[in-house]
């Protein structure tokens, strides 16, 4: 097969099903996370972190955004870190980090190309699904 | 006989060429399609149009009646038509642009758009198969012999290299032979959606800032972006077809929605055209 799809469509509306049952409130996520990607990586993966605890249901929307990601990403051959990271362990915020800016350029532009299509899907379901 | 020509049309703007009005009426500002590609095409009546309009203006209307056709008289008998001696057929896609993610922007074609080209040029290279590129494609290398490239909504194996500029137009200088790809005739339809030059527009109020809700507000535009390159034939009957005086190049309007900066191209003549 020489073209593969990532299927973002598909992925994005599994996300917002699943945000939708956690809690109806997180959809509204989906709009900051489109606008967080142009801020590049490092801040789409560290927002979940700052709503850890205290807005679960939002932290893990953004999580598991994330982890869509890095799986979409890795059937194109392009490995993501994804290491499960507490907002209060400040060495493994910094070795995640760490491993995110050492990224290639081109991974980057990549992956937050990918990012930006699969938010866009995930707002167009949100309008679809938002009570 | 007929005289074989034909036109390389870059677009130097986003190009719209379809039903631009009627959004209400369930209208989406499409452009029009081939059916069997659904790659952007722009109507051989449209061609014609433009270039009998601008004869018209340069030389008078008796003048750009013989190459194209006197228009319907009402009264004369049969209309008082006459046959053009110049014929135009629709322009296809050649190459289009198509972002991709960490590397410059690649030109993508499918068989059955180069094999029209081939045609229409009297081409003798052979069609180059499916996922072809040039060995200086910028890529990913995977393993030992593969190399993937990135889109925003897929990825894609080169299968072949291959050097593909000898289908290169003359009158497309932006094209890079090393940014080429051939891609399969079932792909090219939803990369092409990929790569079109799409937006959300609004009408605004004429005194105000402010959008005029009262007529549709909202209208959606697509377009095929610059920088793509389309070809069309030209038959003849006559020679001295000179629509652009001495010159081979010309820059001309097409389509739609020109007042928004669409439509502009450079339009290139070839073959025995005059």
């Amino acid at each position: 097969m020489a073209w593969n799809s990532y299927g973002l469509d598909r992925e994005a509306q599994r996300l917002v099903l699943a945000a939708k049952q956690r809690d109806e409130k997180s959809l509204n996520q989906s709009y900051k996370m489109r606008m967080a990607v142009a801020y590049g990586l490092e801040r789409f993966w560290g927002e979940h972190l700052r709503l850890q605890g205290k807005e679960q249901t939002k932290s893990d929307y953004w999580k598991e955004t994330w982890d869509a990601l890095v799986k979409v990403m890795a059937q194109a051959g392009v490995t993501l870190p994804n290491v499960s990271v507490r907002s209060d362990n400040t060495k493994a915020i910094q070795s995640m980090s760490e491993q995110l800016w050492q990224l290639s350029l081109q991974d980057q532009r990549i992956a937050m190309a990918v990012l930006t299509q699969l938010c866009d899907c995930i707002v167009w379901w949100t309008q679809r699904y938002k009570a | 006989m007929y005289k074989r020509a034909y036109g390389i049309i870059e677009t130097l703007a986003p190009l719209h060429v379809g039903a631009s009005a009627g959004e209400e009426t369930g209208n989406l500002n499409l452009i029009f399609r081939d059916q069997f590609t659904q790659t952007g095409v722009i109507p051989g009546s449209s061609i014609r149009g433009r270039f009998r309009a601008d004869m018209r203006q340069d030389e008078g209307d008796s003048f750009a009646s013989r190459w194209y056709g006197h228009h319907v008289v009402e009264g004369v008998r049969d209309g008082g038509t006459t046959e053009a001696l110049v014929k135009f057929e629709y322009a296809s896609l050649l190459w289009l642009p198509v972002f991709c993610p960490g590397q410059p922007v690649v030109w993508i074609t499918c068989p059955w758009l180069l094999k029209r080209y081939q045609q229409i040029a009297g081409i003798s290279e052979p069609l180059p198969k499916p996922y072809t590129a040039p060995k200086t494609l910028q890529g990913r290398q995977v393993g030992t012999n593969r190399k993937i490239l990135f889109f925003n909504l897929g990825f894609m194996e080169i299968e072949h290299e291959a050097d593909l500029s000898p289908w290169i137009p003359a009158g497309a200088p932006n094209l890079k032979s090393d940014n080429l790809l051939v891609v399969a005739d079932n792909d090219i339809a939803m990369l092409h959606d990929m790569a079109l030059y799409r937006q959300s527009r609004v009408k605004l109020l004429d005194e105000m800032k402010k959008v005029d809700t009262d007529k549709g507000a909202f209208f959606n535009v697509e377009a095929l972006p610059e920088s793509s390159v389309m070809v069309f034939p030209i038959a003849l009957k006559e020679t001295g077809w000179k629509p652009f005086g001495d010159d081979a190049t010309q820059e001309l309007y097409f389509g739609g929605l020109e007042s928004i900066g669409f439509g502009r191209c450079r339009v290139t003549l070839a073959g025995a055209y005059n």
